[in-house]
Formats: C-alpha cells, sequence, structure tokens
C-alpha cells in the first residue's frame, strides 16, 4: 500500500502532461469501487500503442487517440487492470476494483514489512475497507468466515460480548487460545473481560473502535510467528490503523442505522400444558397422597410467554466523521465516532464514543518522528446470561423454565418474586431486565510515539514508547423487589479494574540490494514490556430502601466480600530476523527471539524461539514461464518455535490468601493459608510448527489460490491439573504433555466476470485436527458443578482423544412397559430415562460413561461473492462450520419431566402408558434426569447467510453538484438466515467463553440477532 | 558513521542489561516461604483453619443436612430439585455426590492448614504457652476433621504433613489407611488438644477457640463410638470435673446469639450476622418458604411422621425444635429451633449468624450415662446424668418427663438413644447415632418405609468418584460405584 502511495504522488507530478495529440480526445474520470473515491495517478494506455496518460488529482483523464484505438487499459498499483472498447465514445468513466492478492502489495510482518511477493510465512491480508458495511462492535467479528485458518466464533449476542478467534486451532488446554493482538505496535493478549456484575464475558477488543483500522495481517505459521517469540504460538493480529495520506484534505462522513431483532424462538409451554405436566409429575411421584395444585388447568390459558417479555426489537446506530490529509513532510488523520447498539434482551446495550488522531512528520531527509493517540470510552447495561440462578438468575434460562402460570406482576402491582411451588430459587425474568441495574464503563487510551533515523543509507534506527491505559467500573444493584436481592435488602457490587502497559522497543534495520542478484533485509531489536494490573470489588448488602440504587452504597449496612488485587509482570527480549532474496528466485528468513518473562521460576526465565523458511518464486524459473499455465508460482518451507506464556502473575508462587473467622460473633480474626500449591519449575509452552505452503495465480491472476499443510505439536502444556484434596489443594499447575493440531487451508480467489457486469468470488475453507499426544497418563475430568445444574463431569481431556470430548452416558431410548423387569433392575420404572449399561453390571453409573461426541468442527468456510454492475454493488457473505456438537444443557431441566420448571413443547409427546414414546420421559416430580447423556449432546453445523449488502455510488456527474467527492449508500443485511439442526437459540454460543476444555456448552446464553442497517459513505 | 553506529549498540547493550532486573518482580503478597515468622504468623495460620469451620460443606450446611435427610429424622422436601439431598432420603447414594465430595473437600483442606501449623509453628519464636496453645488448637481441629472422615467414609487416607514444593507421587496417590490406625492419630490428636489448650477463655474475642474442655469432650465421643466404655466414662467424668459447663434452664437459651459459647456449649463454629460468606443456612434451610414472609425459606428438609410423633407429651423440646404457623400463615410442621427471633426478623434469617454447637454439655451427660450403661449397667451416675437433661426439658412443667429409674441395661440404652435424639434434633448427631449403634437399617425403614432402602453397606459412604479419578491408589467401599 505504501509503494502505491508513493506512485500516486509521483504520478501527481506528470499530471496532465499530455504525450500526443491525435485524431480523437476521450475523456473521463476514474475513481476506486470499493467507496466511490476519484483515483488520481491510474495509468492510461491506448492498446496496441505507447500512448498513454495519467489520471489528474481529481481522477480526470483526457487523452487523444488515434481512429484506429479500439480499447483503452486502465492500471494501477494495486488494483486490477481495466480495459475498455471505446467505440465511439468521448467519455468513458471506469470503476477500478481493489487487488488484494497484488504480488507488489506491502504486507506489514512486525518489525518490518515485505512485498507480498517476499514472503516466505503464511500470512494472510485483511482490508478494513472492504467489510465497511458489516455493523459490528470490535474488529474481531468482522474476521469470522474471512481468512483461512481462522475460525471466529461469537461467544455471546450480548452487546459487546466476548467473540473467540483461535488461528489454527486450539495449541493450549489452559493458557489461552487466542492471538497475540499487535495494534500499531502495541503488543496486548486478546481480553475477555470477566463480568462480575452477571454479564456475559465482555470483547476487551470492543473498547477498540474498528472504524479506525486500516488493514490487519495474520501471521500463521512458524516463520511468521517466532518474531513475537513467548507470545506467537496462538499466531499474530497485526492491526495497522488509518493514517492520513499525502495529497488534498480529505473529509469523510459515515453513517448507518438499523434494527435488531431475535432470529429464532425456542417453543415452551403456555400455562395449561405446563400446569398439567405439574401434576402429572407429582402424582406420578406419589399417587396416594398427592393434591394437585392446578385442578383446572385449562381455565389458566396461555398464561405469561416469559420470552416475548423480555425480547424487543432494538435499535443499532453508527456515525463516523473524519478529516485526513498531508503534504510532503507532513501527514495527519483526526476522526471522531459514535456508536450505539441496544440489545435484544430488555436492558441491556452498548455505546462507544471514540476519538483518535495521528501525525507523521519528516524533520528532515535522516529523521522522521510521528504518534497515534486514540481515547475510547464504552458504556455497557448488560443483562445476566449464561448462569443459572442465584445472585445473577440468567435470564435465557428463566425466560425458558419460569412458571407460565404466574403473571409477570401479582394483584398488588409488584412484579412476581417467584414461584414458591417449584425450585424457589428461579428469579422471574422479567424484574431482573427491568430493575436490576448492571452497568459497566470502560476508558482506554491506546497511543504511541516513534522516532525513525537513518545514520547511513539502508541502515535506520527505530525507537518507539507505546501504552495502553485502560480503566474499568462494573456497576450493579439488585434491588430487593427481585427475589434475589429480596432476601439481602438489595445487594449492590462495585468493581474497578486498572490496566497498563508500557512497552519500549528499539530496533535497527538494514536493507539493501546488492546488485541484481542479492537482496538483504534484516532487523535486530530489544524491546521491554511492562504490565500491571489492579482490580477493586466491593459487595454491599442491606440497603435501607432501593431508592438510591448503588449510589447509595454509604447506607448500607453489611460488606460480606470485597476483594482486591494487584499484579505486575515484565517481559524483556532481543530479536532478529534477515531476509535474504537470491535473484528475486530464492527467499530465505531466519528468524529468532529471546524472551524472559517474570512470570516463570528464576529456573526457566528466558527461552529462545528460532524460525527458519524457504521460498521459491517458480515464476521467476523459464519453463514454468513459458508453460504459460500460470501467472503467479510460489512454493514456501518454514519450520520454528513459538511460545505461550499466558498464565496469571506469580502463578509459580505458593501464594498465601486471607480469610476471616469471627469468633463469638465479634469482630473478624484474620487468618492467612497457601491458596495455591505453586510450582518452581513453571515454564512457557512452545509450539514446533512445519508449514509448507503454494501461491498459485492463473489467467493473468484471474484466479488466485493459496494452500498450506501445518503440523504443530506444542509441548510442555500448562494444565491445573486436578489432584486429590488429600494434598489439600484441587489443583496443581504444571507443563504436563503434548499436543498436535494439523490441517490444510485453501485460500480461492477469482474474478469470474471482469467487464462492465463484474463478478468476484473469495472462497475459503479450512480443515483442522486436533489430537492430545500426551497428559502423562492423567485423564482431566471437566466438572461443572454450578449453583444448580449438577450434571457433574460432563467434558474429558484425554491422551489419543480431541480437546472438547463430551463425556457421559449413552442414552437408549426410554423404558417401555414391555421392558419393566429390566427396568426395575436399574431402579427405574417405565416412562424412565434409558442408558447403555456399557459394562453390563446392572447399575448405571460412573464407570458406562465414555467419549460421546466433540466440540471441535471438522471445518470451517466463508464464501463470498461480490456482483457489480455500474454503480450497483451486491455482496453476499456466506459461512459456516460442520461437524461439530453443542451440549444443549437448557434441556436438562426443560425436558426433566418434573414439573418444576417449565418445559419445552417436546414434553406434550411425553412417554404416558397410552403414549410410548421412546424419546420424552414420563412426567415424574423425582425424575433422577441430571446424568450427562448423549440425549443432551445436538449437531452443531450451520450454513449463515451473514451479511448480504447492496450498496450504490452516487454517480461521478451528480457530485460536483453537491459538492462531494463520492457517497455510496447501502443496505445491509446481518444473520439474516442460518441452517442448522440445533434446537437452542442460536448454534454460536459457549458459556465458558474462551475456556479450550469447556467448548460447546449452551445454558441460556445471550442469542445473537438478526439485523438490518441502511448507511451512508460521503468523502468532502 | 561508524562511531554512532557502535554508540548505538552500547546504549541498547546498557539498556537492555539494567531491564532484566526489572524481571524479578516479587508478588505484592506474602507468601508460603516467606511467611510464618512471627506470633502473629502463627495466630493467622490457626485462625485460616478455623475458617474451614463455617464453610457450606462443613457446620454451614453439608455435615449436618445429610444426617437430618440421612436419618430417621427427616425428608429432604420431595419438590426440592437437587437429585444429590434426595440420594441421602432413598439410600440411592452414588459416588459422584456432590455433598460427599464437597464434606470430603473441605474436610482435607481443614487437615492441610492444621499440618501447616503443627509443621510450622514450632519453629517460631513465640510465647510458649501460647504456641502450646495453637498446637494444641491444630491437634483438635485435625482430630475434629478426621473424626468426621473416618464415620462417614472408613478407611481414609491419613496425611500428617503438607505436601512439598515439588509435590511427589507418594504425596498424591495416597491409599487408604486401616480405620484403627486413623482412629488412633485421632485419640492422639484430641489427648494432646487437652494438654495444650485452656480451660477457658477469658477475652470475649478469643471464645470460640477449642478448649481442655472440647478437646475431652471430643475425645470421649471418639471413645464412644469405638465402644470404649469404660476409658469414655472417665473422660466423661474429666469433662465434668472441669467445672466450666452446665446447662441452660431454658433449652432454647443454646440457639440464642445473646448466650453463645455460654455455659453449655462445648464447642461451636462460629458464624457471623449480616456476613454473607459466614452466614449460617441452618435456619433458611429448615424454614418454610412463604412469599413476603420467609423469602429466603429453603425448606430441604422436613420432619418426618416418625419424629414428630417421638416425643414425649408435654416435651418443652418440641415446642422449641418446630412450628407450623407464623402469624396467619400456617404450614407443615418445620424445624426452626436455631432461629433466635430476638435477634433476627423473618426478612433477616438468610443472614443468621448463630453459632453451630459441634457439642453441647447435654451430650456430654448423656454419652456418660450411655458409657456407664454400656460398662456395667444402669448405675445411679448414670440416671443422675441422663435425669438432668431430663429434667431441663420439662421446663418448669412437673407433670412431664419423668425421672427415670429401673430400666434393664438394654432399656437404658434405648432411653439414652431416644434421648439423644428428642435432645439433638438438626444438630448433625443423629445419622452417626444410628450406624454407632447398629439401628441405621431399623429406624430409617420404621420412619420412610418403601421410599428408603438402606443396607449394611450403607454404614459407609462412597468414596467421592474425583477423587478415585485422581488417584489410582484409592478404591472403592464394598457395593458402590
Amino acid at each position: 500500500m505504501k509503494k502505491r502511495r508513493l506512485f500516486v504522488i509521483m504520478a501527481c507530478l506528470f499530471a496532465g502532461f499530455q504525450l500526443f495529440s491525435q485524431q480523437r480526445t476521450i475523456t473521463g474520470t476514474v475513481t476506486d469501487n470499493s467507496d466511490g473515491s476519484t483515483l488520481p495517478g491510474v495509468a492510461i494506455l491506448a492498446k496496441g500503442t505507447t500512448n498513454g496518460t495519467i489520471t489528474d488529482i481529481n481522477g480526470k483523464y483526457s487523452l487523444s487517440v488515434d481512429e484506429s484505438v479500439k480499447v483503452l487499459v486502465f492500471s494501477f498499483m494495486g488494483m486490477r487492470a481495466e480495459e475498455r472498447e471505446i467505440g465511439s465514445l468521448s467519455m468513458v468513466n471506469v470503476r477500478m476494483e481493489n487487488d488484494n492478492i497484488g504480488l507488489d502489495e506491502v504486507v506489514v510482518i512486525g518489525y518490518g514489512s515485505v512485498k507480498r511477493s517476499d514472503l516466505t510465512g503464511a500470512v494472510s491480508s485483511v482490508n478494513m475497507d472492504d467489510l465497511k458495511e458489516m455493523p459490528a462492535t470490535s474488529f474481531d467479528k468482522k474476521l469470522q468466515g474471512r481468512v483461512s485458518g481462522v475460525q471466529v466464533t461469537t461467544l455471546s449476542g450480548q452487546p459487546g460480548g466476548a467473540t473467540s478467534v483461535k488461528i489454527r486451532g486450539g495449541n493450549s488446554i489452559m493458557a489461552g487460545n487466542e492471538p497475540l493482538y499487535v495494534i500499531d505496535g502495541i503488543l496486548m493478549e486478546s481480553q475477555q473481560n470477566f463480568s462480575w456484575i452477571g454479564g456475559p464475558a465482555e470483547n476487551g477488543l470492543s473498547s477498540i473502535n474498528p472504524n479506525d483500522i486500516e488493514s490487519m495481517e495474520i501471521l500463521k505459521d512458524a516463520s511468521a510467528t517466532a518474531i513475537y517469540g513467548a507470545r506467537g504460538a496462538n499466531g499474530v493480529v497485526i492491526i495497522t490503523t488509518k493514517k492520513g495520506k499525502k495529497g488534498k484534505d480529505k473529509i469523510t462522513f459515515s453513517a448507518y442505522v438499523g434494527m435488531q431483532q431475535k432470529a429464532s424462538s425456542v417453543d415452551v409451554m403456555d400455562a395449561t400444558q405446563y400446569a398439567k405436566l405439574y401434576d402429572e409429575a407429582g402424582y406420578n411421584a406419589d399417587p396416594e397422597e398427592y393434591t394437585p395444585l392446578y385442578p383446572d388447568p385449562e381455565s389458566l390459558g396461555e398464561g405469561t410467554d416469559w420470552q416475548k417479555e423480555i425480547f424487543r426489537k432494538a435499535p443499532i446506530r453508527n456515525y463516523q466523521l473524519s478529516f485526513s490529509g498531508g503534504n510532503e513532510k507532513t501527514t495527519y488523520s483526526v476522526s471522531g465516532d459514535y456508536f450505539s447498539q441496544e440489545g435484544i434482551i430488555v436492558g441491556s446495550d452498548f455505546t462507544r464514543y471514540s476519538f483518535r488522531v495521528s501525525l507523521d512528520r519528516q524533520v528532515n531527509a535522516k529523521l522522521k518522528l510521528g504518534t497515534s493517540v486514540g481515547y475510547n470510552k464504552t458504556i455497557s447495561n448488560t443483562v445476566p446470561t449464561d448462569t443459572p440462578g442465584g445472585f445473577f438468575p440468567g435470564v435465557v434460562n428463566t425466560a425458558l423454565t419460569f412458571n407460565p402460570v404466574l403473571p409477570v406482576y401479582d394483584a398488588d402491582g409488584n412484579f412476581t418474586l417467584t414461584d414458591p411451588n417449584a425450585d424457589a430459587w428461579l428469579d422471574n425474568p422479567v424484574a431482573v431486565t427491568r430493575i436490576v441495574d448492571a452497568v459497566s464503563n470502560i476508558n482506554r487510551v491506546l497511543g504511541n510515539i516513534y522516532l525513525e533515523y537513518e545514520f547511513i543509507k539502508d541502515l535506520k534506527f527505530r525507537t518507539s514508547l507505546a501504552g495502553d491505559i485502560y480503566h474499568q467500573t462494573q456497576d450493579m444493584y439488585t434491588p430487593r423487589t427481585v427475589y434475589s436481592g429480596s432476601f439481602n435488602g438489595g445487594q449492590a457490587r462495585f468493581a474497578t479494574t486498572d490496566l497498563q502497559t508500557i512497552l519500549a522497543e528499539n530496533t535497527l534495520s538494514y536493507n539493501k540490494k546488492f546488485g541484481d542478484i542479492h537482496q538483504i533485509n534484516a532487523v535486530v531489536g530489544f524491546t521491554f514490556q511492562n504490565n500491571k494490573s489492579r482490580s477493586f470489588i466491593d459487595i454491599a448488602t442491606n440497603f435501607p430502601n432501593d431508592v438510591l440504587g448503588y449510589y447509595g452504597i454509604e447506607n448500607a449496612e453489611d460488606f460480606p466480600s470485597i476483594y482486591a488485587s494487584n499484579a505486575e509482570s515484565a517481559i524483556v527480549s532481543y530479536l532478529g530476523r534477515v531476509n535474504y532474496n537470491l535473484k528475486e528466485k530464492y527467499l530465505l528468513t531466519v528468524t529468532g527471539r529471546v524472551d524472559g518473562s517474570s512470570r516463570f521460576g528464576s529456573n526457566n526465565r528466558y527461552a529462545f524461539f528460532p524460525s527458519v523458511a524457504l521460498a521459491w518464486r517458480l515464476i521467476q524459473e523459464d519453463f514454468i514461464k513459458e508453460s504459460g499455465v500460470f501467472s503467479d508460482l510460489k512454493l514456501r518451507v518454514s519450520y520454528g518455535k513459538s511460545g505461550n506464556d499466558r498464565i496469571s502473575d506469580y502463578a509459580y508462587i505458593r501464594t498465601i490468601g486471607g480469610t476471616t473467622y469471627f469468633f463469638n460473633g465479634g469482630s473478624p480474626a484474620s487468618g492467612f493459608a497457601p491458596q495455591v500449591p505453586g510450582n518452581d519449575n513453571l515454564k512457557w509452552e512452545t509450539t514446533n510448527q512445519f508449514d509448507v505452503g503454494m501461491d498459485m495465480g492463473f489467467l493473468d491472476s484471474r484466479i488466485s489460490l493459496t494452500t498450506d499443510y501445518y503440523y504443530k505439536k506444542t509441548v510442555d502444556l500448562l494444565y491445573n491439573s486436578e489432584i486429590p484434596y488429600t494434598t489439600g489443594y484441587p489443583v496443581y499447575l504444571e507443563n504436563i504433555g503434548s499436543m498436535k493440531n494439523s490441517g490444510v487451508e485453501f485460500s480461492l480467489r477469482t474474478a469470474n466476470l471482469v467487464n462492465a457486469f463484474k463478478w468476484n468470488t473469495d472462497f475459503n475453507i479450512s480443515f483442522n485436527r486436533n489430537q492430545i499426544l500426551d497428559l502423562g497418563g492423567k485423564t482431566l475430568y471437566v466438572n461443572n458443578d454450578t449453583y444448580k445444574l449438577k450434571i457433574g463431569t460432563w467434558s474429558v481431556i484425554q491422551e489419543g482423544e480431541q480437546m472438547g470430548s463430551f463425556y457421559g452416558l449413552e442414552a437408549d431410548g426410554i423404558w417401555q412397559l414391555d421392558q419393566a423387569a429390566e427396568a426395575a433392575i436399574y431402579g427405574n420404572e417405565p416412562g424412565d430415562f434409558k442408558y447403555i449399561d456399557q459394562n453390563h453390571d446392572g447399575v448405571i453409573d460412573a464407570n458406562d460413561r465414555k467419549i460421546i461426541g466433540h466440540a471441535l468442527p471438522k471445518f470451517f468456510w466463508g464464501l463470498n461473492n461480490t456482483f457489480s454492475y455500474r454503480n450497483l454493488t451486491l455482496d453476499v457473505f456466506i459461512q459456516g462450520q460442520h461437524g461439530n456438537q453443542i451440549l444443549n444443557s437448557n434441556r436438562f431441566e426443560m425436558e426433566s419431566g418434573n414439573g418444576l420448571s417449565n418445559a419445552s413443547t417436546d414434553m406434550l409427546d411425553r412417554w404416558t402408558p397410552d403414549n410410548p414414546s421412546n424419546e420424552y420421559a414420563r412426567a415424574n416430580r423425582n425424575a433422577d434426569y441430571l446424568k450427562m447423556s448423549d440425549r443432551y449432546l445436538e449437531d452443531g453445523s450451520y450454513v449463515r447467510i451473514k451479511l448480504i449488502t447492496l450498496s450504490y455510488n452516487l454517480p461521478t456527474k451528480w457530485m460536483s453538484a453537491l459538492k462531494i467527492d463520492n457517497a455510496r449508500f447501502y443496505v445491509t443485511g446481518e444473520n439474516l438466515l442460518t441452517f442448522t439442526k440445533y434446537t437452542g437459540f442460536d448454534p454460536e454460543v459457549s458459556r465458558f467463553g474462551f475456556d479450550n476444555t469447556r467448548m460447546g456448552y449452551d445454558y441460556g446464553g445471550y442469542p445473537s440477532a438478526k439485523s438490518y442497517i441502511i448507511g451512508v459513505i460521503m468523502n468532502f | 558513521m561508524k562511531k554512532t553506529f557502535i554508540f548505538t549498540v552500547i546504549l541498547i547493550m546498557l539498556f537492555s542489561w539494567s531491564c532484566t532486573k526489572q524481571l524479578e518482580l516479587e508478588p505484592h503478597k506474602i507468601y508460603y516461604d516467606n511467611f510464618y515468622q512471627s506470633e502473629q504468623d502463627a495466630v493467622s495460620a490457626i485462625n485460616a483453619t478455623y475458617s474451614l469451620l463455617t464453610y457450606v460443606n462443613q457446620y454451614n450446611s453439608y455435615l449436618w443436612l445429610i444426617q437430618d435427610v440421612g436419618s430417621d429424622d427427616c425428608n429432604a422436601r420431595e419438590s426440592l430439585n437437587d437429585p444429590n439431598i434426595h440420594q441421602f432420603n432413598d439410600y440411592n447414594l452414588q459416588s459422584t455426590n456432590t455433598y460427599l465430595q464437597g464434606i470430603w473437600q473441605g474436610s482435607y483442606l481443614g487437615i492441610s492448614r492444621a499440618n501447616i501449623v503443627l509443621q510450622k509453628v514450632p519453629d517460631i519464636k513465640m510465647d510458649s504457652t501460647k504456641k502450646a496453645q495453637i498446637l494444641g488448637e491444630a491437634r483438635f481441629l485435625r482430630g475434629l476433621f478426621y473424626f468426621n472422615l473416618v464415620r462417614l467414609f472408613g478407611d481414609v487416607p491419613l496425611v500428617l504433613t503438607p505436601i512439598s514444593s515439588d509435590l511427589t507421587d507418594e504425596e498424591v496417590y495416597l491409599k487408604r489407611t486401616d480405620k484403627s490406625l486413623v482412629y488412633d492419630q485421632i485419640i492422639e490428636d484430641f489427648t494432646l488438644a487437652a494438654q495444650g489448650c485452656p480451660k477457658a477463655y477469658y477475652q470475649s474475642t478469643e471464645k470460640g477457640r477449642a478448649t481442655k474442655g472440647a478437646a475431652l469432650g471430643m475425645l470421649a465421643k471418639t471413645q464412644l463410638t469405638l465402644k470404649q466404655w469404660d476409658q469414655a466414662a472417665s473422660t466423661c467424668n474429666q469433662v465434668m470435673d472441669l467445672g466450666v459447663y452446665d446447662l441452660w434452664a431454658d433449652y432454647t437459651d443454646n440457639f440464642k446469639d445473646a448466650r453463645r459459647n455460654g455455659k453449655e456449649s462445648v464447642f461451636a463454629a462460629q458464624f457471623y450476622k449480616g456476613e454473607t460468606s459466614q452466614n449460617n443456612q441452618i435456619v433458611i434451610s429448615g424454614l418454610p418458604f412463604v412469599q413476603g414472609v420467609f423469602n429466603a425459606g429453603v425448606e430441604i428438609m422436613l420432619p418426618t411422621e416418625d419424629l414428630l410423633n417421638s416425643f414425649e407429651e408435654g416435651d418443652y423440646r418440641k415446642e422449641a425444635t418446630f412450628f407450623d404457623h407464623y402469624w396467619y400463615d400456617t404450614f407443615d410442621p418445620h424445624i426452626y429451633k436455631h432461629w433466635d427471633q430476638d435477634a433476627y426478623d423473618a426478612e433477616e434469617t438468610a443472614q443468621c449468624g448463630s453459632n453451630f454447637d459441634v457439642m453441647r454439655y447435654s451430650e456430654v451427660l448423656l454419652m456418660y450415662a450411655e458409657a456407664l450403661n454400656e460398662a456395667s449397667g444402669p448405675t445411679s451416675e448414670a440416671y443422675t446424668a441422663i435425669n438432668q437433661v431430663r429434667a431441663r426439658a420439662r421446663n418448669g412443667n412437673p407433670d412431664v418427663l419423668p425421672d427415670l429409674q429401673g430400666l434393664s441395661q438394654d432399656d437404658f440404652r434405648t432411653a439414652v438413644l431416644h434421648e439423644r435424639r428428642m435432645e439433638f434434633v438438626n444438630e448433625g448427631i443423629r445419622w452417626y447415632d444410628l450406624v454407632r449403634t447398629g439401628k441405621l437399617i431399623e429406624y430409617v425403614k420404621r420412619a420412610k418405609g418403601d421410599k428408603a432402602n438402606p443396607q449394611t453397606f450403607n454404614y459407609v459412604f462412597p468414596i467421592p468418584q474425583r477423587e478415585l479419578d485422581n488417584n489410582h491408589n484409592l478404591t472403592q467401599n464394598p457395593n458402590y460405584q
């Protein structure tokens, strides 16, 4: 891209200078099809001649051509060349398309950049300009389905909720699998901000405005990631924000507004149906003594539809105004942005205000300096989801399971508190969404300054200092008028989190071409990073009244819990890389980084991460060139190491924590005891990765295909192994084993039609296989004893298997009347759940469990088709994943048959002697239903029409009249249609967020919305 | 040019050298290796061991709840959506039971903290009396945790030292120790505790720590469980001779905050009003749910008819233990004896801070009576002891609960067991008593009919599956899966 800009400047100098003048003159304007802006510096050539010109600063040209000329060729670096038949026209306007696979495009690779044709590693680029019509709270959401090998999953539909990004599968059990993000040189771990106020985890990246981002590069193989050493193992996403461009001052205004609604429903019983189930369950459990609670169920009618009460249609809007420009020495960019999204569940929303400034100055021939600083403020109201009740009653779960007989308000006009005849710990979901006040505020400043000095030609020194200051508050008040606040006189929570990162980097780079044969591009550097974090959480109960909410905290009587934490870590690194290019044909990259991290004991403070890569540009070989098949051909091979140090600070130390005991009801007597066993030998995980890849182009690059095979072996896996309680500790953090990920990726780009009607297709598909190779003989059982849904072990991590293996019983339908005798052996009656007795010992117990499913998909893909004709462009983006299963744990309760919570309408088909269902058990108050089995596993495969955008560029001739350079209008539909067999709200769900050990679990997750927006982008 | 280059390189090297020091970031907290230096540290270490007592998996709930539901005293509320508690009701106990796992976890966490005190405190330079007291308290608490474990699970791993920093296989994969050896250790711990702990604490902020009487009382209970009748009687006698204990005139005084750690309390888990994590769940577990009155009532356990009908006519303890109405609301009988209405309004019951008495003096008297009877028949001292408890239960009404006299040894045995049941409803002793006296199967079936089917193997509970999964040297109790 930088090269392209340089070219523009040079081209401008020549603009207007006409070369020849003959029989007739053709004029016109050349614009960029992506945003409608005019393109200066486009070369126009009369085909078959040497006669040509270049567009001026307003994208206009005028060319005199000979009568014999039939075709004009328009070319511009980074854009696909266009040919136009001129016939008898005197005006030819052309819109040019971005050519993302342009071989001369410059790719940012960390501590430097290279031409795409010189790349030896597996690096994908995403131009954010192509994705700007997609509404999103954060940039990571925009990556979904766009890049091969990158799996993006929305973890919660809460506005600003977390997103998971995995590059080439998960390498780690517990040290995190999210990539390293490098935003303008600042290294940051993807954050999933824990919610202290009952909401789903927030996405730390949503405090960065996606509209400020120019491009993203995704580093996938070891050749590319080793330069990031101990933090590179999960892949790296390098983000470059927008900077000013030399040329005239530009004002851009963009805006969209839209509406969202829930995309699907789950059918539950109405009041009459539920009342019948309730009493049938009571009767079946105790026929002699049971007295029906609802003697006349028909009179209850439909009752309350709790889903209808908590879901709504919700608006979304975004406005951005930016100014940019510059001259030979100085460039600048200033932007302001407002984003606001209401959630489809009452009580949830997300608002962001962002400002950003960047400035670069070439002081003299040798010295350059610059800065960029961004400020973001987000305000997010949350509702509890993904939780089962208690102090954070998850509203999606309770909307499904709350008694439909009960009204929203009782006779006195107060919210119904709870259902005393059922599981009394469920809260009225409407009360929770409407009167529990939970809000998160984030203030974040990200900025950097740099200075570059060229000592001698080709030898450049760069020093930079970057900072990330993050401040978050989370406040919540639960009034006594909701059940969870009713027995402690109202409850308030206050949480503040401060994070601070300082990064200093010094690099020396050398870039030299020796004749036409050798070219060297080398960098060495030293960096130092310090992270500090601080948090404070205070919980208060027993307020005199609910009037002041959390602002009345000083009036609270009790402060049952206060937590504070304070941690610091530091990393020092030495890095180096040499790119050697021989005859533009053979490329070699050698990279290494030494990282020292305070997170590990002194036995293992420093580690070295080397990599080597080779590439062979076969297209430069005559025999390939002459074959005429390829327009590009490159073979790449790389091998190297990178690390993962994501583990909490001080994890290796046997830390001591406080406890309290109140002797004689009096003042607290403080106690101290170790909290974790500690481990002096802790170290990072190391991923060894081999990659072989091929880049191919056919038909003058109208077809381009990139394919990679990789094999990754991660060793020294960090894991909190469960240890017997007899040790005094539940878990022990250690480096215990190894895991592999291997896979293939394909990325295909074709220009199917290139004339007036254009049709481009992007398709990518990725297959990854994960396997745990060694766990030191241990099997790790994943338990999930929640407040209410105590299903025990439901997943297992063991050698030879993949991560995310579901573990439990194999369901075998329902015991039938003619099996009564056999059922009795297992203590069951006809109508009860039946399971396979794997070891035939006459009892269904823990020994009958086995692996019953997998949470990891077999493959995932994305397909984008762009059709354009004149000023109209239609984008249709479809993505999907296949072969994964989801544990729909809402169904434990909704199909239990015990009548203590509302049931799915499927239970209308429940077993009775007259209706011998083999799927749904009988109604029975004492049903033993909390057994993990494959009956609750569902196919999570889906195909989703993710995005359809229709956009229209105002014709150039109108623009000058309106005094604007260009304007583009669009309508977009997001998540329009999902094809899936999954019966929950949304197959994109994960109750436990990033947690690689607990994937594919749905328990009342916030469903994704479907949305429609209209928008405009204008340049002045 | 060359000069600048070299200068830069040196600059970079200097900068990096100074930065390596930044790697040695000490934790902002104290940690295991630099703690345990002073008397204050020793006190902190023992306090942390006490704090286990109020965990939900200890005396806050689980330890007494399974005694109620697993015995003939209570049924779990049928509509309670918690199969794990119903397993105790039905005697369909699974190794995955979360209550048993919780008790196991909490007990061993307590043991590990006591072990730290016993390893670290001897080397701390501090007042020797105070040191002996702290070591005594640690012995007491370790003995208490093991006493619960061995009675619930039978043979259990016996751990007496904290784990090392490199966590060896020997420390992880422990075998079960024969219960006779576990009992030997419990007796040694309680015996040494009785030597180290003082008779009483005079500072009010110290009351609630283990005393000599507490250690002897628990020692007597251990001996009683082992049917060492003579030793048990003599140990009870030592407790009585201490001269610090007596019965409250009013039975309900035992459950008043104003009387906490009073003359009848031998040892109690100390709770605190208003502090969520230290609240005692015992009151709300028994109370009914009545919207607007008892919003926090969970009614986990409901008394069996058998229990309600067992009280003798006019026994004051019956009305002190159960209620079936509150103002205008009426309901089936529920347990409410731990609800101190002087200290807590109905809406405050969730913040209950009342102590849970692990042992009251009336139990010492009843143990004494039982031990004497078992050793040599119903002696006059035995009658005196049991009648002292009965006399208080009359609450001033001379026409009820006549003094016992002229019973055979067997009838006296039955009478003591009955008296214990009436005296200690919802105090976490009934299941142990039924197992100890071999009456579990008979009595539970009598109270619950066909619903419950206890068998001989149910005299111990299953070892938690989580422990079996993580320790290949551990074995399950017979007939459990």
